[in-house]
Parts: structure tokens; sequence; C-alpha cells
């Protein structure tokens, strides 16, 4: 523990050279804003960024890119909040309850409440990188196929807290979003399926098109058939903007719990940070006082997701730097990167080099602090926006929503797609059926289909691998009382009421 | 309006959960390719109808046409993208509609075009070199 200090002081020694902390203060300003740009995303960055930083020391590339990496986490919250546009998908919860707040006037404080949770969140994440790194990788490689199906069948049975009080319309988003799902090609056996012949849906629907869509361009449609309606007046003062302290009392614990549970989602292999952001959302809904409030535009619903994905943007370098697999997408590329930079990520780095790993973990305060000041700095500037009218914003959106859609893939039948899920959301904004279980359902579907598939794999058929740990039985416990409890709950009502 | 969700969901829950069996229910030990889509389809069917129901007991069937407009607007810019180009296409999109449907004036629908179509430029083309369509444009540009 004493050398992990001594070499962290070092790190920070090394860190607080002139030009890495330009390489952090750079990386995030440019990771705020390709994080805010709908449909543009930390993959996007790191990958445009990666060839120029080749002139560049490994140390000073790691750090850009890392830096550039977590700051889209604060940026994907901006455009989710202001324009009910998810700018990366670990945004798409941020959006539920951070747009109704703008809708209430108050777009300054949801802002200020997205970026004071990141903040904890990611310093929770890389304090835990920092201390137990390679514990907690050695422990996010015991998640095999059966317990990461489990947990996600965990996630899928809590969806009925989300569903709101219309079950009915709640199941069917569910089977709606399995439905898209299973276009395309399945991962665990190969197979070509619902794709009517059309070689852009060989790969499966497109994510960002598909919420660009589902949340952004249905919300033109809505905008425009609402457009003569009076606007709630937003409050754009800085003092409105600023958390007051009841907003902090809510924030902080929120923020503390669900950046611990986003760094261990964050070390899972195939979880990442949309998969954090929905788990903690989904808690928050389950154990929060006043979970009520969520989903009707509430700083719970912020803050739960946010500190929960910017955790999980710091718990990925733990798998990544001590064992060398790559947690997510985005993660793969930097291990890419740093093979280029003739590094070899694994348990050896952390003895063989350490010059480059304790610097890289120092930057990550340095970066999260820099991400905090640039993203407060800009608040004023983006809430100005929102003043501008719904008349004006109603083709701008639009524009947005266009070249969103066809910046993923570079190509037009995105934008169709786009079109297509903006009038599937606005019909069922009509039909009052909620868009989250179909998000949901849709991201964590084939990783269930997936690893259900591996699972049985690994033992020619038996469902006893379902069964064969105490994390496999912990899951089995919840999803358990998760079913149960609405039952328990209807029964204790019912005899409470025959016996009073 | 409230109808095209729960239909469209009971037609295409239908495709799905018929179609699902030529991809297997169980193969080689282990969930085949069809589970999953008969799981979606059977959903979309049973929720689909009860809340068709819903609706038709509700008798609120005003078909609000102006909902057209804006994926109208946009099947005009995809097909302007192919005769001037996108950002172009975008730029004339935001004009035309503040200056017809908003009642906008001309200099102001031309002022927020421009700008917004030099801003989506600037990102979109100069910066992250997304390869954008130029349509008839690109003979003159190359």
């Amino acid at each position: 523990m004493l050398d992990n200090f001594e070499l962290i002081a070092r790190g920070f020694a090394l860190a607080c050279t002139f030009e890495n902390l330009l390489a952090v203060i750079f990386g995030a300003f440019i990771g705020l804003i390709v994080g805010a740009m709908p449909g543009l995303g930390a993959i996007t960055g790191v990958s445009l960024l990666l060839p120029l930083t080749f002139g560049l020391s490994p140390t000073t590339a790691i750090i850009t890119l890392a830096s550039l990496y977590y700051a889209t986490m604060y940026g994907g919250a901006f455009s989710a909040i202001l324009l009910n546009i998810p700018g990366d998908t670990p945004a798409v919860m941020t959006a539920l309850d951070g747009y109704k707040l703008t809708q209430k006037g108050l777009p300054g404080k949801a802002m200020c409440s997205s970026i004071t949770a990141s903040f904890i969140g990611g310093t929770i994440g890389i304090l835990i990188l920092t201390v137990a790194g390679p514990l907690l990788a050695e422990v996010g490689l015991k998640f095999g196929a059966p317990e990461l199906a489990l947990l996600i069948l965990f996630a899928l049975t809590s969806i009925g807290w989300m569903l709101g009080e219309d079950i009915p319309a709640g199941i069917l988003a569910t089977a709606l979003g399995l439905m898209l799902a299973t276009v395309g090609t399945d991962r665990a056996q190969g197979l070509t399926r619902f794709h009517f012949d059309l070689v852009h849906l060989y790969a499966g629907v497109s994510f960002i098109p598909l919420v660009v869509g589902l949340f952004g361009f249905s919300q033109v449609i809505g905008m425009f058939m609402d457009r003569h309606r009076e606007q709630a007046p937003a409050d754009l003062s800085i003092r409105s903007c600023l958390p007051d302290r009841d907003d902090i009392k809510t924030i902080v614990p929120i923020s503390l719990r669900q950046g611990v549970l986003g760094t261990f989602v964050g070390v899972m292999p195939g979880a990442g940070a949309t998969t954090a952001s929905f788990v903690a959302y989904i808690i928050e809904k389950r154990i929060h006082p006043r979970r009520q409030e969520m989903g009707t535009g509430s700083i719970i619903g912020v803050a739960a997701p946010e500190a929960a994905n910017n955790a999980a943007a710091a718990g990925a370098f733990a798998p990544l730097l001590t064992l060398g697999i790559p947690g997510s997408a985005t993660t793969a590329i930097l291990l890419g990167g740093l093979m280029m930079w003739g590094l070899q990520p694994g348990p050896l780095l952390f003895r063989d080099n350490p010059d480059f790993v304790w610097p890289l973990i120092a930057s990550m305060y340095f970066g999260n602090l820099a991400c905090i000041v640039t993203a407060f700095l800009c608040i004023p500037l983006l809430v100005r926006a929102i003043s501008i009218s719904t008349r004006t914003m109603i083709p701008v959106i639009t524009a947005v929503c266009v070249i969103a859609a066809y910046s993923i893939n570079n190509s037009m039948f995105d934008v169709w797609f786009m079109v297509f899920a903006g009038m599937l959301g606005y019909g069922m904004q009509l039909a009052k059926v909620p868009a989250t279980p179909l998000l949901l359902t849709f991201v964590l579907g084939p990783m269930l289909e997936t690893f259900i598939r591996q699972s049985f794999d690994m033992t020619r058929g038996s469902p006893a691998i379902f069964f064969r740990n105490g994390i496999c039985m912990t899951f089995w416990i919840l999803i358990f009382i998760v079913c149960a409890s609405p039952l328990v709950k209807y029964l204790s009502k019912r005899y409470r009421s025959e016996h009073s | 309006m409230e109808m095209i969700l729960p239909v469209f969901a009971v037609i295409a829950g239908l495709y799905w959960a018929v179609n699902s069996f030529s991809y297997g229910m169980w193969v080689m030990d282990g969930p085949g390719g069809g589970l999953f889509p008969l799981l979606a389809g059977a959903g979309c069917v049973v929720f689909g109808i009860v809340l068709a129901v819903r609706q038709l007991r509700a008798r609120n069937h005003l078909f609000p046409y102006q909902a057209v407009y804006p994926p109208l607007a946009v099947t005009g810019i995809i097909g302007c993208c192919y005769l001037v180009g996108m950002i172009p296409a975008l730029t004339l999109f935001i004009i035309l509609w503040l200056a017809g449907v908003e009642r906008y004036r001309i200099a102001k629908s031309a002022a927020v075009g421009i700008v917004t179509g030099v801003v989506l430029y600037l990102v979109f083309v100069w910066w992250l070199y997304v390869p954008v369509p130029w349509g008839l444009l690109e003979e003159y540009l190359y």
C-alpha cells in the first residue's frame, strides 16, 4: 500500500509537467464538445484523436485520450438535458429527467446536478482505480457469461419500476425494443434475421439513429404540434443554476453509491458506461425515498446515471491496464494505441512501466478537475440557447438530427431510419407508451441473448452453469426478491385492509 | 393516430413470431436464433391487442395530420441532398421553413439558416471529416 502511495506521488509529479497538463485540458475540452454533439461519442472522439497523438510521448498521448474519454461522459449529458437528444449512449437515462427539468424552466439546475454528480462519480472511480485497480480487475474477471447474463436478467426484471402505472404499455415498449434488437446478425450464432434484404440491416439497427429519432425527432414533431403553446419561462440566472443545500444533500449520497456501483460495472468486460447508467437509474428508482419523483423531472434521475457512467469510464481502465483486457469498444481503441506505442498492457505493465501507468492515473484527477471547471464555465452559454424560441429551434434541431443520424455510418439509410424512429416515438407519446423500456431492452437484449448462448455452449446445454458460484446465487436471490416484492406488497396490503 | 402504434405492434409482432420458427428455438444444446424474436413478437401481439382495445373504447380517433409535416420536410431534405448536397440542403430547409411555415422575415430566416449551415459544416465536415453528400455540386468542387 505504501509503495502505491509513493508511486502515485511520483505519478503526480510526472503528470504535472506543462505538456501533460496541457494535454489534460485539451482532451477535456475536445471531449466535452464531442460528447455534446448528438451522434458522436467517446469512440468517435478517441478514434479521431488517436492519429493526432502519434507525435507525442506515450504518456502524454494516453493522458490526452483518457481525458477525452471521460470528458465525453460529461458532455453527453448537455444535449440530453437541453434538447432531449443524448449526445452519447450513456446519457440516454439522463435525458429522462434532465429534459423534464428543462421543460420546467430549470435547465441550469439540471446541468449543475449532472456535472456535480459526474465529478463525484468520476473521482470515486479514479480513487478505487488508484487503490484497488489490479484487485478490481481480478474481481471483474470472475464475471463470466453466466454471471453477466444474470446481471442483465436482474436489470430486466427490475424494468417493472420503469414501466409506470400502465403495465401493458410498458411491456409493449419492452417487446418492441426486443423486436428491434433481433434485427440483423445474431451475435450468438451468426444468423442474419429480419433484415428484409436490406444490406444496411445486416449489422442490426444502429443505436444512434434510433435514439436520435426516438428522443430527438419525435420531440421535434411534438414541439411542432405545440409550437403556439406558451413555454415555461426558463430561470437563467447563475444563482438559480447552482444547486442549493437540499440539492447537494440529494446529489452527494446518490453520487457516492452510484460511483461505487458504476466502477464495478465498468470493470466487467462487455458491460460499460451505458449499462452502468441504466443499472444506476433502475436501482435509484427502486431504493430512493423520493423515487416517485423520478421520471417527472428530478435531479435524482440526473445524478444517478451521470455518477455511474463517469465512474464506469474510470473503472474500465482497471482491466485494460492490469490485464490488457478492454472492457468496452473505446478502451479497445486505447489498447490498440498502447500497443502502437510499444507498451504491453497486462500484469507486468505496473511493474515495468510505472512512469507510464501512475502519471496516467494521476492525470485522471487533473482531468476530472479540468472537466468540471470547463463544464461549469459552459453552463451560462449553453443555458442561453434554451431561451431561443421553439419555432426557431424546430428546423435547427431537425437539421442536427439529420446530420447526426447520417454521420454514424455515412449512410442515408440511417436518416430514413431516424425518421421512422421519430414517428414511432411520436406514436408512442400519443398512445402514452414509455420509450425507456424500449431502449433498455434494445441495449441489453442482444447482450443477454449472447451471454445465455455462450453459457449453454460452455456446458453443452446444462442449465447448472447458472448456479455455479456465489455470484450467480446472489443474482438469483436478487431476481427473486425483485419479482416477489410486488406480490408480497399486494398480499400485505390486502391482509392489512382485511384486518383493519 | 393513437391506434397506429398498437396496430403496427400487432402486425410486426405477428411477422416476427411466425418467422422466428424458421431460425430454430433450441439449436445445438442452446437457445436458437428464433427464441428471442418469438418472445418479442408474442409480447407485441398480446399487448398491442390490449392497447388497441383500450384505444377503441376511448373513441378518440382524431388524426393530427400536421404531425406529418416534419417527416415530410426531412424527406424533402433527403431528396435535395442528392441535388445540392447535405449542408446546402439543410441550410435551405431552415430558411424555407422559418420563412414559409413560421412566417419569419427573410433576412432573419437567412441569418439563422446560414449560421447553422456554417456551424454544421465546420463541425462535421471540416473538423470531423464526415463525408457528407455534395450532390451535383461535387462536380464543381472536385
